[in-house]
């Protein structure tokens, strides 16, 4: 999830807000590598759900991508769970 | 179109391929992204396609053409004619382009003609020797700038072909156009230069007792500003202490740049009356967010100051790597807190870390195009940064910046989309700050 990957997660949320859905998870198991572009698109999606009252929750992110939470203090924000089923119970 | 008329096929054949030239002409200086590769893209395609020779003259500001390159088949021969630039008010073709506008062919050159092309006796002897007599010199008009393309030959080579002079316009028309677009790329990246120059201080600050070294290198093509920022400033009057700091904005372009400039004058100005780190990095937090922007800013706080033990150093993090400290055995110790990214909430967590550094020991400040540099086996990571950094143990504050850039590059396989930056500050080995000797026009310690 970079500079040459992050629009299509971007994409992605955008149309899920559009849609009407505020609390949404994304599953980021698959995810390798996050850079501060894809950092950009988790920050810009927690702050737009925020707006309509919702929240984002990551879901089984490895072991670079929780560090990278980590450093920047983004886990104690958003909900950062370990399955989908988790992350959908605790949103309610 | 098939002919038995072999005249007509000739001309078919001659059609296509000039239009396959120009083709390849077009793509090679559209592909050009600064005014020498035009150039060089410019003499490529001429020589040895349709000349042996291919002079290149630029309008000066003050209307003087200047030779901005000669290309042939023969390196000797374009060596010796791109030192000699059309002498002004000459019968130089070019310069009798420049003057009319129009094409001037020379199907057979006079020996006068042939030394004014040539510019001295050394060359007129070489185009004389090469029988290269043909000339044609056409018109390359663009919006910023004007000159001449020269095309020379052997004489009556070109005798049945008079195609010519319409692919020699044809393709100083694309060269104009390309050398526009070189320009106007230039000056847009000249244009982020000076922006991001703003970034950072134009020369690091000479502290006593302090030794510091800092590098910047530019991501992607270079007309685009990144959001990397640094900077060093005293935190008071006198000599009390320092205050150096690191950040990235998220994202690239002029806004980036223009967060970027905020937040390192707000670290600033916040000085005057904050200390702590957390405390100033939480003031510019809260000023992001107010001004709804919508990009966020990770940064690295170091208070520095000088006391009898070396340096008392404080550090608040939002967001940021931690900065690196150098022990004198090698040892490499990661400072501060995680802390929350600037502008994401209006209650971030953040905190301050007290270190004491001894003399002889170096801080690390850095951003992610650092550790996130891309190499064959994967990023060089913030482990394979503290790996680099242990050797350089009691080293100048330069040597540890050389060592680690050379490092980086070394290390990484293509060139990165991100911007690196990184500022390195040595406690002086001798450091006596308070009560020293040293003062601040010395310069010693640089070495150690």
């Amino acid at each position: 999830m970079d500079v040459y990957t992050c629009s299509v997660l971007r994409e992605a949320i955008n149309k899920a807000v559009d849609d009407g859905n505020y609390c949404i998870a994304v599953d980021v198991q698959a995810v390798e590598f996050m850079d501060s572009s894809g950092l950009g698109v988790i920050v810009g999606a927690h702050k737009r759900l925020k707006g309509h009252d919702g929240a984002l929750a990551l879901v089984s992110p490895n072991k670079q991508m929780r560090r990278i939470l980590n450093l920047t203090g983004l886990d104690q924000i958003l909900t950062v769970r370990q399955s989908v089923g988790e992350a959908t119970a605790s949103s309610g | 179109m098939t002919t038995k008329d072999p005249l007509v096929r000739r001309e078919a054949e001659l059609v296509e391929q000039r239009y396959r030239f120009l083709l390849t002409a077009s793509t090679m200086l559209s592909a050009s992204l600064d005014f020498g590769s035009a150039i060089e893209a410019l003499g490529r395609l001429a020589v040895p396609a349709i000349a042996d020779l291919c002079l290149i003259d630029m309008a000066d500001f003050a209307g003087n053409l200047k030779r901005v390159s000669a290309r042939a088949t023969d390196v000797e021969l374009a060596a010796a004619m791109e030192s000699v630039s059309p002498v002004p008010d000459t019968h130089h073709p070019a310069s009798r382009v420049i003057l009319s506008g129009e094409p001037v062919l020379i199907p057979c050159a006079t020996d006068y003609e042939l030394q004014v092309l040539a510019g001295n006796e050394e060359n007129f002897a070489r185009l004389e020797s090469r029988n290269l007599r043909w000339s044609l010199s056409v018109p390359i008009v663009a919006r910023s700038c004007l000159g001449a393309l020269t095309l020379i030959a052997p004489e009556s080579s070109y005798a049945e072909f008079e195609v010519i002079p319409d692919i020699a316009e044809d393709l100083a028309r694309r060269a104009a156009l390309a050398l526009d677009n070189a320009k106007l790329f230039e000056s847009s990246r000249d244009m982020a230069i000076t922006l991001q120059r703003s970034l950072m201080p134009a020369d690091l600050p000479e502290i006593p007792g302090l030794d510091l070294s800092a590098r910047y290198r530019a991501g992607g093509e270079g007309a685009e500003v990144g959001g990397d920022f640094y900077d060093v400033f005293p935190t008071g009057s006198g000599n009390e202490g320092w205050g150096a700091v690191i950040g990235d904005v998220c994202g690239k372009g002029a806004e980036a740049a223009a967060l970027s400039a905020l937040a390192r004058h707000t670290i600033r100005a916040a000085n005057v009356t904050l200390r702590k780190p957390s405390r100033i990095l939480a003031f510019l937090n809260h000023l992001v967010i107010q001004g709804g922007y919508q990009r966020f800013i990770t940064v690295a706080y170091c208070r520095i100051r000088p006391d009898e033990n070396g340096v008392r150093l404080t550090v608040g993090r939002a967001g940021h790597p931690p900065p690196l400290l150098l022990r004198g055995d090698g040892k490499v110790v990661a400072l501060g807190r995680s802390g929350t990214l600037i502008g994401v909430t209006s209650e971030p967590n953040l905190s301050d870390q007290v270190t004491q550094v001894h003399p002889g020991e170096s801080l690390i400040l850095y951003t992610d195009g650092l550790t996130e540099a891309r190499g064959l086996e994967g990023r060089f990571d913030q482990s394979r940064l503290e790996q680099e950094l242990a050797k350089c143990a009691g080293w100048s504050a330069d040597a540890i910046a050389d060592h680690l850039e050379e490092a980086v590059l070394a290390f990484q396989t293509e060139r990165s989309h991100d911007d690196m930056a990184f500022l390195v500050i040595r406690v002086d080995p001798d450091s006596r700050p308070r009560t020293g000797t040293r003062n601040s026009s010395g310069g010693t310690g640089r070495k150690s």
